[in-house]
């Protein structure tokens, strides 16, 4: 079966063919990154208006990609949370459109499960139980998945999401939009140990995040070499700041998978993309004798082929939803 | 010809279904943050009424604005995918205009206003002569006490509709005392039955069999926009 999905839930828009859950036949995903790099963040309005001018070509794109027709789609998986609201309704609103006319299944999906969902697609022989780290503009959540793959939330940030903190201190810095790829370019520049930061909470036996604390330590960093007249040392304090964002999330990672013990552990979401983060848990991984999954960058970032994927599990257990649905902006993890 | 026309620019949804010029189903229903929820079924019902279906439709009508921002891309974004999935062209109408040809049999200046909350509104002026509409002053954005002078500088009487006027009747009582009127209560929101007749000539001339893309009428730049412009200056 082929089932259309739409993801519109940040500053992407994508729409994506995928075959009975497993083979992506298309996925075609326009970021609007550039709109956005003047604001030194994603605009919530600009992203909406956005997303309304591109929904339609792009959807028309994965179908011509997939080579097929309205006609051939069996099924419509669309993002209804969590997310920007504005941007969550137009894709919404465009996949009610499709289904309702073609009268196929409806199936809203849960964004924060289909990064996870984005493992499996890359690799069918992947099995629960394990350990999920999702880290992202929106989002820093750990999460186990037992045998039967339902998802528990052990932790997550009690302030800034991963991705938030690093756009943050981009801007602060004066480094280029968005701040995750150009601190994690700096940080491999850099030494990490002339920058020492603090690992917020990295010893308490919960699995929650704190991130707050962690920018507040590189504003005062800054100006107190500002005060001294001295200059900034750009690459070493990425490094730093880098080392203990990623310090802190492997340690728990690392303890989650020993306390539920799970031989495999999963990344997910944009940040997942970084490459101290990816090398330093494959490294912490490997030791343990964990097998470490993170998808390749394209489905890293926001994308429909894990929403229509996921979206086929959903319709194996009869979850869809009606023409009445709406979005949900703060839809948890799991309830 | 079929075809399928709604506006959600206000806090009142309008869906009507109209076949060979007529309209043989219209369904109006009032509520904020509802447009998600309601339109589809709205559409549903409606079609259901008129006894087509979906896939009987040769033409899209949608109400483009100016309005309320949210609810403005549900019904331009559900108006474009119909369009691009039945391969039927889409016709966008502003909002403004709906309003002003719900009462344009008074004929003579007619005001149209859609609240634009922060205490502004969208507003339009048009004449119609001989039962030709004729836009005056295109929308724009405006608080209510300007556009009371502006209205101000016409000497003939003005028919007031929409809700910006519902919300600031008061505001142009106090400056044009009774040369304007305000519309009944049932022509104060866009009706989709208006815009049906509003868009037929445009859909029969459209090429059939071809889809289209409608932009929703902000009017207002977003915030962050207007921010960056501020700081530039």
């Amino acid at each position: 079966m082929l089932i259309l999905g739409v993801e519109t839930s940040c500053d992407e828009t994508s729409a994506s063919v995928v075959e009975d859950g497993a083979i992506v036949r298309s996925n075609v995903i326009s970021s609007q990154v550039e709109f956005h790099r003047p604001y030194g963040g994603v605009v919530p309005e600009v992203a909406s208006r956005k997303h309304l001018e591109l929904i339609n070509p792009v959807i028309e794109e994965s179908l011509a990609e997939a080579g097929v027709g309205f006609e051939d789609i069996g099924a419509v998986a669309v993002t209804i949370g969590p997310g920007l609201i504005g941007a969550l309704l137009v894709g919404l609103a465009a996949a009610k459109a499709i289904a309702y006319t073609l009268d196929v299944p409806l199936i809203g999906v849960n964004h924060l499960e289909a990064h996870i969902r984005a493992n499996f697609l890359e690799d069918p022989a992947l099995r629960p139980p394990l350990v999920a780290l999702l880290v992202s503009g929106g989002h820093t959540i750990l999460a186990v998945m037992d045998e039967s793959g339902r998802l528990t939330t052990l932790g997550e940030t009690l302030d800034d999401a991963a991705g938030e903190a690093y756009d943050k201190i981009a801007r602060f810095l004066g480094l280029a939009y968005p701040g995750g790829p150009e601190i994690d370019r700096l940080a491999a520049l850099g030494d990490a140990k002339k920058v020492i930061l603090p690992r917020a909470m990295i010893d308490r036996d919960d699995y929650a995040f704190s991130l707050s604390g962690l920018k507040t330590a590189v504003l005062n960093y800054v100006s107190k070499l500002e005060k001294q007249g001295q200059e900034i040392p750009l690459n070493d304090l990425a490094a730093g700041f880098q080392a203990a964002v990623i310090d802190v999330q492997v340690a728990k990672t690392m303890r989650a998978a020993k306390e539920y013990g799970v031989k495999n552990i999963v990344l997910a979401g944009g940040v997942a993309a970084n490459a101290g983060l990816r090398a330093a848990l494959k490294e912490a991984a490997d030791e343990k004798g964990i097998k470490l999954n993170a998808p390749t960058l394209e489905l890293c970032t926001d994308n429909a082929a894990m929403i229509a994927s996921l979206g086929y599990e959903y319709l194996k257990e009869g979850k869809t939803i009606d023409m009445t649905a709406n979005s949900d902006a703060n839809l948890p993890l799991s309830s | 010809m079929k075809v399928l026309a709604f506006d959600t620019a206000t806090p009142v949804t309008s869906v009507a279904v109209g076949i060979d010029g007529a309209v043989v189903a219209e369904i109006s229903i009032t509520g904020d943050k509802v447009q998600m929820e309601r339109l589809m079924p709205m559409i549903d019902a409606a079609l259901r009424e008129a006894g087509i279906t979906v896939r009987d439709l040769e033409g899209i009508a949608v109400g483009v604005g100016p309005g309320l921002f949210t609810a403005l891309r549900i019904g331009v974004t559900t108006a474009n995918t119909l369009s691009q999935v039945l391969r039927v062209p889409v016709v966008g109408v502003s909002s403004l205009d709906i309003l002003a040809a719900g009462i344009a049999y008074r004929g003579g200046l007619i005001a149209a206003a859609i609240d634009a909350r922060r205490r502004e509104v969208f507003a339009a002026l048009y004449c119609v002569t001989e039962g030709v509409i004729g836009i005056i002053a295109p929308e724009h954005v405006i608080e209510p006490g300007t556009l009371a002078e502006e209205l101000a500088a016409y000497d003939e009487p003005i028919a007031m509709v929409g809700d910006g006027f519902s919300a600031y009747c008061s505001v142009m009582r106090d400056r044009l005392e009774n040369r304007v009127t305000l519309a009944s209560p049932e022509f104060m929101y866009p009706r989709a039955s208006s815009l049906l007749m509003l868009a037929e000539p445009a859909l029969r001339a459209a090429v059939p069999g071809v889809p289209g893309l409608v932009a929703p009428v902000y009017v207002r730049q977003p915030d962050a926009v207007e921010l960056i412009k501020k700081m530039r200056r």
